[in-house]
């Protein structure tokens, strides 16, 4: 989970460096404006903190630095100047590497932010100093080289095998020779001989040192003055400036090393001077660019009010295709037929395209989930482990956006009243810390989102008898044990007697049903008395565009949703043997179904030619009588506004090739709504 | 409420004037064919297209228990949107638009129409124009009706 933060860190902090740079710029036409000034300052201080918390070592103690320049600007302490600017453009750049990389693995790079932060130090020290501003140009390493007069050295150094008898340790002369300046090791162990023969109290290595210092020859004979009898010591003076942080050296060290063969005088100085260190320099910049456009192709951050717009258009577009695939059919001219064909093949996969770019990854909620499970719990003297299944789970984002109040209604449910206090979990033989699941999959056209505890549970025969006392069920009606676990979801239903400020806040089950209606879902209870309740949420994958099935009841035209429907039946198969309960035999099976004229209280006749249409509802099959299947339709589902959202049994329009409206059938809604009847009959 | 208005649109409903404020209407248009939807309250006739957005039409003459209604070539719908957003876009099937007109001078007194209007209770005021009464129809009070 850390590296989605990681990834999210990235890529908001390349977009606090494109500010960062728009602001640079800015400041570089007027380096007194006050609001700029702060604007880099905050900047940097997010990239300090945030590449601090995620691990982004290297790049918090090198914006650090950075930030105290631009402090002392702010403090009216340092004037900006050319060169405070440029240092950090180039400072920017490093910042990106160091996203990009994360902390710096490479020898020569660390070295390299070293002698960096030393030049940025080196302005801000300039407020100390007041010196000249030459300081940043002088500092940087290749100058360096030429004018405090270091030298370059090959020195070579192979111990005898005794050397180790005597007490010597041979790394304390590689320190010294580091402390005279900077220097790069090779180490040359293929000697040691295989394990039997080894001996610890002899050496087998020896070593090659590239050291650039300002000390002379003499000095670096002084460092093996007490072991000159006992190592062959050479040392050479080579004709270079300072190429220790070069990258060519480095791999001519880590080569030499590979290979195991000696670093020859003639390799080093090939790499060339001071001038050859900046065209390294450059090709490392061009590299690194390269690298940063790599990233920036892998993903970009788009507004989402953009992606809303898209979507809208593409809607758009297929409702005109519709237009012209019926212009095409008649006129009946076939190089418009195919053309109209190919365009409708197009906006097929663009619809797709468009959806799927609007989609995003439950993910991003469940942090907030998982903290209120932690808090709840915590208050509540509860134990309880929070489980995430199927968290990369992706959903269109305005669902999502309807989906997190629900949910940590129905989580708080489970933390509150599922789960039981540790001490009455012990009691009941259960493990004295409690499991709340989420869970989410897949399943056909719809996302099932699962919120599983294994706690108390609720028993049926207690809510049918607190249906009965407040009025919501009569006594006579039966119920199955699903229908039951619906009662919970009626408006006015509560299980918990005393509503707790915890659960409470005046919502309960029913508001949690509307609100998951509202995206076309459906919600439903399970549970087991001592073992657990199981809330399932079911939704669609997506709310503007669904493939349907058009039809016609009573001269207005509806459209189904192709993913609910199981079958289509012309009404001669269909035997209806027992109309008063509103149910049919279809072969050897028999179907509850539902008139959609009754529904609609049309009060037109039988127009002849009816149709059963069997849709798929929770785990039964249930037939919808229409008056006409017209065919098949892509259905840009437009929401019906304001005014018409109590509406039950339409969940939002279209606007066919025509310009006329159909209505969406929420089918789900429907059956329910309708199979709801039966027991709201006290009323 | 009353006092940011600066122009009226002015229509009969029943040979009564009523009128809205300018600002929250976006069209008229002529009557046409409206989408019936079933189970909704009787004011509402069904669902219009106004430029790929959809909204619902209620009559007016229904809501304010008009005896009488007939559909004439003066028939219009007026859409308006009480919040300005196309969510809240609500066509008003109206017997006829009369005007528009500014608001400059003229006296917005208390309404004191106590006509038999069913649904339409709230008011902004009356103004007594050219022999005749205009009487300002509250818009927000009227959409949340119908919203309820």
């Amino acid at each position: 989970m850390i590296d989605k933060f990681r990834e999210k860190f990235v890529e908001e902090s390349l977009d606090n460096i494109n500010d960062l740079e728009e602001a640079l710029f800015l400041l570089e036409k007027d380096m007194h404006n006050r609001e700029i000034i702060e604007r880099i300052f905050r900047a940097m201080h997010s990239l300090k903190g945030g590449g601090a918390m995620f691990g982004f070592n290297h790049l918090s103690e090198f914006t650090h630095h950075l930030e105290t320049v631009f402090d002392l600007v702010r403090n009216d302490k340092l004037a900006v100047t050319n060169d405070i600017i440029s240092l950090t453009f180039e400072a920017i750049d490093q910042i990106k590497h160091l996203l990009q990389i994360g902390d710096l693995t490479e020898k020569a790079d660390i070295a390299n932010q070293a002698a960096f932060i030393k030049r940025i130090q080196a302005v801000s020290n300039q407020e100390e100093s007041s010196a000249s501003t030459t300081v940043v140009g002088e500092s940087s390493g290749s100058q360096v080289a030429v004018s405090d007069g270091s030298k370059t050295f090959l020195i070579g150094i192979k111990p005898n095998e005794d050397i180790l008898r005597n007490g010597t340790n041979p790394f304390y002369l590689l320190d010294d020779l580091h402390a005279m300046g900077e220097a790069k090791v090779a180490a040359f162990a293929k000697g040691i001989p295989d394990l039997g023969q080894f001996q610890p109290i002899s050496n087998f290595c020896y070593w090659q040192v590239v050291l650039n210092t300002s000390e002379s020859v003499n000095d670096i004979k002084d460092v093996f003055i007490f072991v000159e009898d006992e190592c062959e010591i050479d040392i050479k003076e080579l004709k270079v400036g300072n190429i220790i942080k070069s990258e060519a050296l480095d791999e001519l060290v880590n080569n030499s090393v590979a290979d195991q063969t000696l670093i020859t005088k003639e390799q080093i100085e090939a790499i060339g001077g001071s001038d050859d260190n900046d065209q390294d320099d450059e090709k490392r910049d061009a590299k690194r660019k390269v690298q940063l456009k790599e990233h920036k192709i892998s993903s970009i951050r788009v507004n989402s009010n953009k992606i809303d717009d898209l979507v809208n258009l593409v809607s758009e577009l297929v409702t005109i295709q519709a237009q012209l695939n019926l212009y095409a059919e008649k006129d009946g001219n076939g190089d418009i037929v195919s053309l109209a064909e190919n365009i409708q093949k197009l906006s097929r996969q663009l619809r797709d395209n468009a959806f799927e770019i609007s989609l995003i990854p439950l993910q991003s909620e469940l942090m907030r989930f998982q903290r209120l499970v932690r808090d709840l719990s915590k208050e509540l003297n509860k134990e309880i482990e929070f489980v995430i299944e199927g968290g990369d789970i992706e959903l269109d984002k305005n669902i999502i956006e309807h989906l997190t109040d629900p949910l940590l209604h129905i989580i708080r449910n489970s933390v509150d009243h599922g789960i039981e206090l540790p001490e009455e979990r012990i009691k009941n033989g259960k493990s004295p810390k409690g499991t709340i699941i989420f869970k989410a999959f897949y399943s056909g056209a719809s996302v099932i989102v699962q919120v599983i505890d294994d706690g108390k549970g609720i028993d049926p025969d207690f809510i049918r008898a607190k249906a009965i006392s407040k009025g919501l069920l009569d006594e006579n009606v039966e119920l199955s044990r699903k229908e039951i676990f619906d009662l919970v979801f009626l408006s006015g239903f509560s299980t918990k007697e005393v509503v707790s400020d915890v659960s409470g806040r005046g919502v309960g089950m029913d508001v949690v049903k509307k609100k998951i209606g509202e995206i076309r879902g459906e919600v439903s209870l399970d549970s087991k008395v001592g073992q657990g309740t199981t809330l399932t949420l079911e939704l669609p994958m997506t709310l503007s565009i669904i493939d349907g099935l058009l039809v016609k009841v009573a001269n207005n035209q509806y459209v189904i949703p192709i993913a609910n429907i199981e079958k289509i039946h012309a009404i001669d198969d269909v035997n209806f043997g027992n109309t008063l309960n509103n149910v049919v035999s279809i072969g050897d099976q028999q179907f509850p179904y539902i008139d959609v004229r009754d529904v609609f209280e049309c009060d037109t006749a039988n127009s002849g030619g009816e149709q059963l249409i069997l849709v798929k509802f929770e785990d039964r099959k249930v037939g919808l009588l229409v008056d006409q299947v017209i065919g098949e339709y892509q259905t840009v589902v437009k929401p019906l506004g304001r005014f018409l959202k109590k509406q039950e049994n339409i969940s939002g329009a279209t606007i066919m090739g025509d310009g006329s409206i159909a209505l969406v059938i929420d089918t789900n809604r429907m059956i329910h709504s309708n199979a709801a009847k039966k027991y709201r009959t006290k009323k | 409420m009353k006092d940011q208005i600066t122009s009226l649109i002015s229509f009969y409903v029943n040979k009564e004037v009523f009128a809205f404020d300018t600002l929250k209407v976006r069209n008229i248009l002529e009557f046409g064919k409206i989408t019936w939807v079933p189970n909704t309250k009787d004011y509402i006739l069904g669902v219009m297209n106004l430029h790929g957005n959809i909204f619902p039409v209620a009559d007016l003459r229904v809501m304010m228990a008009t005896e009488h209604i007939e559909n004439t070539a003066d028939t219009s719908i007026i859409v308006v949107s009480s919040d300005g957003k196309n969510d809240s876009l609500i066509g008003i099937v109206v017997d006829g638009v009369k005007e528009v007109f500014d608001i400059d001078g003229l006296e917005i007194n208390e309404s004191v129409y106590h006509g038999n209007s069913g649904f339409v209770n709230s008011f902004l005021g009356t103004i007594h124009k050219n022999e005749e009464f205009v009487h300002i129809i509250d818009l927000d009070e009227t959409v949340m009706e119908i919203e309820n």
